[in-house]
């Protein structure tokens, strides 16, 4: 697998990815306040010579990384380089402000000098001096802390070592031991005996060179007067501090570091399930193509909800393409304030992406459980959708089927008794309103509920969306108004066998002699309808 | 009780129950032990059993998730900071397509909370009552969480199982565990789960052994007395980080009102508007981490920041840089703190005296205001929380966890609030003493002398005590500190010096114990860092769940109680099966 950097399209290596982090490390970095890609500018470069290519600029010279957009370089927080190149490197062993970071030798050196075990600790007088000034950071603390830790572990099991280390050559035992101990003549049995005394328990650390920070009201109190000094501008966000492990405690921009690109890579989706690859990108880097892409679009129905209205034109023009519809009914309809407690109609549209037919079966929940409670009613609840032949099959077979569906919905004015009217056209329960040749519309029937408080009667207690009356605020709101109305469908349809091999389908039952499998598909689905009036 | 008897006993009982088995020696070879042995030898030893086992450095990577309410810190072992920290948002949990946070005016426009609901709900990943947590829901938030982290921030071959350290308060409830656990294996196809508790990685991360470790969360504060790497106490108040910002976002709310109420022509609706236009929980968590402070005890007793905006700034000023003269003129130079609303309607600069934004966390974490006896159980101010669970400590273990105190969780980022936590428990300790009676009523007057309040000597506040005191500087200072008062009882009597103490204390590497036990705050890196560290000395953990057992049995098969084992060897021993 590889991963690259978004912003210089470099190729990063697996084993790079695990040695040296999710960040790009060469020059890619992002702003720290505003996430734009920085740039490295030299700071002795005269204006006009950006133009200039890059050998006629001075090679020599600090350089700094700048941002565009909102003007942040690294010189704020002082820092810059040597080189134009190599930033990671050299941004590694600068803090802000320009101090160099102590090579992790020294304080290793320092350590082990103080952890060895003749000296107490009393010893230490550089360390209170420093520490002072400039509180370690959390990294060198981490890093004393963890060197501390393995030193107090492998002191103590160097203590009991021959009890561990020698067992296996039969030196455990004192009696041997001492035969040999005599026998190179070194220590007397006691002096060993002592030596394997119970080992004491790891101590604690002790000072700042062990990991031990002690909390400072001085450095407390530097901290609140620069606050009090910078205000708000000097401070962090919280997507700031997020951006990136090294600024997880950067409370001041002074105190930012510039963001290193996350390197992303092209990753393969499995089915949750059964572990089939259902999207593979072609792992060529600069390709956007897929290998493998089995998308559920292809394998369930399209649905769409528009409202119906007393457009008379709709119905003529709806003849031809599923799309039309929408166009021309959505123009009058007002989706955005819907009357609450009135019924209301609307055209529900399944399209058929198989090339197989398919017989639909909807179903709502009889109680809705969301909150602008809409009541809703599907006058046609089970019907069929065409397989989605060649586009040309429509058109050849035009006539015949615009007849039939005439003929169909004459048949629903005449019989108009059950539904309701439309504008002269009358919605039947039970009767497809109108059918294509890949989508077949059937008319719903929703009384939209209340939305918002406005009814103190109705309690919902699942924590129920709720909104203050007088809540004017649509778009950012809550949500509270929006009408969405759960549906059930499940899809029946016949295919073969050969196709089988597509992992989206669950199929339940075969009919071995024709080849024919028959599948089921049932899901639940949230239909978006609009927002109630307040 | 007067302090310095517990103080000498202290080493005795801690060399007592010195008995360690590390559980993984890291190193056989170890060049200055004073142990005879052959070197040609050794080093054919060492290569034969020591170093392989350091050479299969990536198999035995183990991932360290962190969890908490509000946020998941998930990371690789011995790295220093998690690789990501994700926040449970409302924004987490829009539906695929929409698209409105990338809108220019997202910002502008106030999410309002929902009314019925508490404050902070949506970005809460659970709450610690169970009864109105939808775990279904929880699982998966978590798991986007998780599948978010190994895919954006680890990148690693997700075949091969790994094992994983988590970090959970150990009063996590059980079902919230089982699904934090169940969306692991889940996800990540672990091989395994360590489970840690926070408090003790919270030591580990201070590099102590004892510690009285103060979480202040969001919606509680948990103050742990941590043993020898037992937790052996706890204590827990509402007050952190939940009420905290909805104080500051009542300070918000007011400076808005009053706003609107100085230049009536900006008050652009009519006046139900005021009640809607409130100030929103990540506005208020914004300013309060932002520019949010917390005085020191004596300026917050001297101008109680709640009562009005004109107070001066107390010490700080004292220690300021500023020029000389400049003392007298605090109350003028108190710098007002402009706070862009965008969200309000009209959007609004405030401007607010930097002393007004300390205010919250006088009123929510310590309730100045509120006298004592009005507080309930379950929502003590800190300083008296961590008081009273010192209080109920065994007297050598609160010498212990006294000087030991750790503050970790996310409020105790705001400044000013460890210092200030400490400098209010150092007081508390010094005015009424480890007297579990407070008042004593109409006895009191019967009551012998109490000598208690005589010899403050130990207790000299806050200020951090020399480090690297050697044993005979506070053994000096203990005899100073006996001499006062003449009818001491026995009991209170200094102990005789034991030659044998004093001999052992001396060849003890652990000269923590014979410190003056004053209150003292030690600084931690976090659970994160705390579990990241236990996991980089291959320490292995008590409650090691492994992913086809946890299918089987669930948690039965664990017991419930967390620690860690091997790094003094002490925990596990508590594992009973619950």
């Amino acid at each position: 697998m590889n991963w690259f950097c978004p912003n210089c399209l470099f190729e990063v290596p697996s084993s790079t990815v695990k040695s040296e982090g999710n960040r790009c490390t060469r020059n890619c970095y992002n702003c720290p306040i505003c996430t734009a890609p920085l740039s490295v500018n030299g700071l002795h470069q005269e204006p006009s010579s950006y133009l200039t290519p890059k050998d006629a600029a001075q090679p020599s010279g600090p350089y700094f990384l700048a941002c565009p957009y909102c003007n942040w370089t690294t010189l704020d927080i002082g820092i810059q380089f040597d080189k134009p190149h190599k930033i990671t490197e050299q941004l590694s062993r600068t803090k802000n402000g320009g101090r160099v970071v102590s090579s992790p030798r020294d304080p290793e050196k320092q350590r082990m000098g103080s952890l060895s075990r003749d000296t107490p600790p009393t010893k230490l007088q550089e360390p209170p001096d420093t520490s002072p000034q400039e509180p370690p950071d959390s990294d060198e603390l981490f890093s004393n802390l963890a060197a501390f830790y393995k030193n107090q572990l492998g002191e103590a099991s160097g203590t009991d070592q021959l009890g561990v280390g020698y067992t296996e050559y039969g030196y455990g035992s004192p009696s041997n031991l001492a035969r040999i101990m005599n026998m190179y003549g070194g220590l007397s049995y006691t002096a060993l005996k002592k030596s394997r005394k119970k080992p004491a328990p790891m101590r604690e650390a002790q000072d700042t060179n062990e990991g031990l920070h002690l909390v400072s009201s001085t450095s407390e109190a530097a901290t609140i007067r620069r606050l009090r000094d910078q205000g708000w501008d000097g401070t962090t966000n919280a997507e700031q501090r997020l951006a990136i492990p090294t600024n997880n405690d950067a409370r001041f921009t002074d105190d930012l570091r510039p963001v290193a690109t996350l390197l992303p890579t092209k990753r393969t989706k499995r089915c949750r399930t059964c572990r089939h690859i259902l999207a593979k990108l072609e792992s060529k880097l600069h390709s956007t193509r897929y290998k493998i892409r089995l998308l559920a679009l292809n394998y369930i129905p399209t649905i769409t909800l528009r409202g119906l209205l007393d457009v008379p034109s709709s119905i003529p023009t709806a003849l031809t393409l599923p799309s039309s519809p929408s166009t021309t009914t959505s123009a009058a309809f007002d989706y955005q304030t819907l009357s609450p407690t009135t019924p209301t109609q609307f055209l529900l549209t399944l399209r058929n992406p198989l090339f197989d037919p398919i017989r639909v079966t909807l179903a709502t929940p009889a109680t809705p459980s969301q909150r602008p409670a809409g009541k809703v009613t599907i006058l046609c609840p089970q019907f069929d959708v065409g397989a989605n032949t060649d586009v040309w099959d429509e058109a050849l077979t035009d006539s015949t089927s615009g007849k039939d569906k005439s003929g169909r919905q004459g048949g629903v004015k005449d019989a108009g008794s059950g539904g309701a009217s439309v504008g002269g056209e009358v919605a039947e329960a039970g009767k497809v309103w109108e059918r294509g040749r890949n989508w077949t519309s059937v008319i719903v029937e929703v009384v939209p509920g209340t939305a918002g408080s406005r009814d103190a009667g109705r309690e919902y207690s699942f924590g129920g969306e709720e909104v203050k009356p007088g809540d004017g605020d649509e778009e950012g709101g809550e949500d509270a108004d929006v009408l969405e109305i759960p549906l059930f469908v499940r899809v029946e349809y016949e295919t073969d066998a050969a196709a089988e091999d597509s992992g989206v389908v669950a199929k339940i039952g075969r009919e071995g002699v024709e080849k024919r499998v028959k599948r089921e598909l049932a899901y639940w689905c949230v239909l978006g309808v609009g927002r109630v009036a307040g | 009780m007067a302090t310095p008897d517990y103080l000498a006993r202290k080493p005795s009982a801690s060399l007592i129950r010195s008995s360690i088995s590390y559980g993984q020696s890291s190193k056989p070879a170890a060049g200055h032990s004073p142990s005879p042995s052959t070197p040609l030898f050794k080093r054919s030893l060492s290569s034969q059993f020591g170093s392989p086992s350091s050479s299969f450095r990536a198999e035995d990577d183990c991932f360290i998730y962190s969890l908490g309410s509000r946020f998941l810190h998930a990371g690789f072992m011995s790295e220093s900071r998690p690789r990501c920290i994700l926040a449970f948002g409302p924004g987490e949990s829009r539906r695929a397509g929409d698209y409105r946070q990338w809108a220019p005016d997202f910002h502008t426009i106030r999410r309002r909370g929902v009314r019925g609901e508490d404050w902070g709900r949506a970005h809460e990943l659970y709450r610690l009552d169970v009864r109105d947590v939808d775990l279904g829901l929880m699982q998966d938030k978590l798991e986007r969480a998780i599948r978010q982290a190994q895919t954006e921030y680890f990148m690693v071959d997700s075949a091969r199982p790994r094992k994983i350290m988590l970090a959970v308060s150990s009063a996590l409830p059980r079902p919230l565990l089982l699904t934090a656990l169940g969306t692991l294996f889940q996800v990540s196809h672990a091989s395994s789960i360590t489970l840690l508790s926070t408090s003790i990685c919270s030591v580990v991360a201070a590099g102590l052994r004892s510690a009285l470790v103060v979480d202040i969360g969001w919606a509680e504060t948990i103050v742990t007395a941590v043993y020898e790497y037992r937790e052996v106490g706890e204590r827990r108040s509402v007050r952190a980080g939940k009420v905290l910002s909805l104080e500051m976002a009542k300070v918000l709310n007011d400076e808005c009102a009053r706003r609107k109420t100085q230049n009536p022509v900006e008050r652009g609706g009519s006046s139900s508007e005021k009640a809607d236009d409130e100030v929103s929980v990540e506005e208020a968590e914004g300013v309060l981490t932002r520019v949010g402070w917390c005085q020191d005890r004596d300026s917050a007793r001297k101008h109680p920041s709640d009562t009005s905006s004109k107070s001066a700034a107390g010490a700080n000023e004292v220690q300021s840089n500023r020029p000389v003269g400049a003392v007298a003129a605090t109350e003028i130079s108190i710098p007002l703190i402009s706070i862009p609303l965008p969200a309000a309607t009209p959007p609004i600069t405030l401007r607010i005296p930097f002393n007004r934004l300390s205010s919250p966390a006088d009123t929510a974490l310590f309730a100045l205001s509120t006298p004592l006896h009005d507080l309930d159980d379950h929502d003590l101010p800190l300083h008296q929380l961590v008081y009273k669970s010192l209080l109920s400590l065994p007297p050598d273990i609160r010498a212990l966890c006294m000087a030991r105190i750790v503050l970790t969780g996310g409020v105790s980022q705001l400044p000013g609030l460890k210092s200030r936590v400490i400098s209010e428990v150092a007081t508390l300790v010094r005015e009424r003493g480890w007297d579990p009676v407070q008042s004593y009523g109409s006895v009191s007057m019967k009551l012998p002398h109490r000598h208690r309040s005589d010899h403050p000597a130990n207790e000299d506040g806050d200020e951090p005590p020399d480090i690297a005191q050697s044993p005979q500087r506070s053994a000096t200072l203990d005899a100073a500190s006996i001499s006062l008062p003449v009818p001491i009882p026995a009991s209170q009597q200094p102990q005789e010096p034991d030659p044998v103490l004093a001999k052992l204390r001396h060849h003890s590497h652990s000269n923590a114990d014979s410190r003056a036990p004053t209150t003292r705050g030690v600084e931690t890196l976090g659970a994160w860092a705390g579990a990241s560290l236990i996991a980089g000395l291959r320490v292995k953990g008590v409650v090691e769940i492994e992913k086809d057992d946890f299918a089987k049995n669930g948690l039965r098969g664990t017991g419930g109680v967390f620690g860690i084992g091997g790094v003094g060897g002490v925990g596990g021993k508590r594992g009973s099966a619950g």
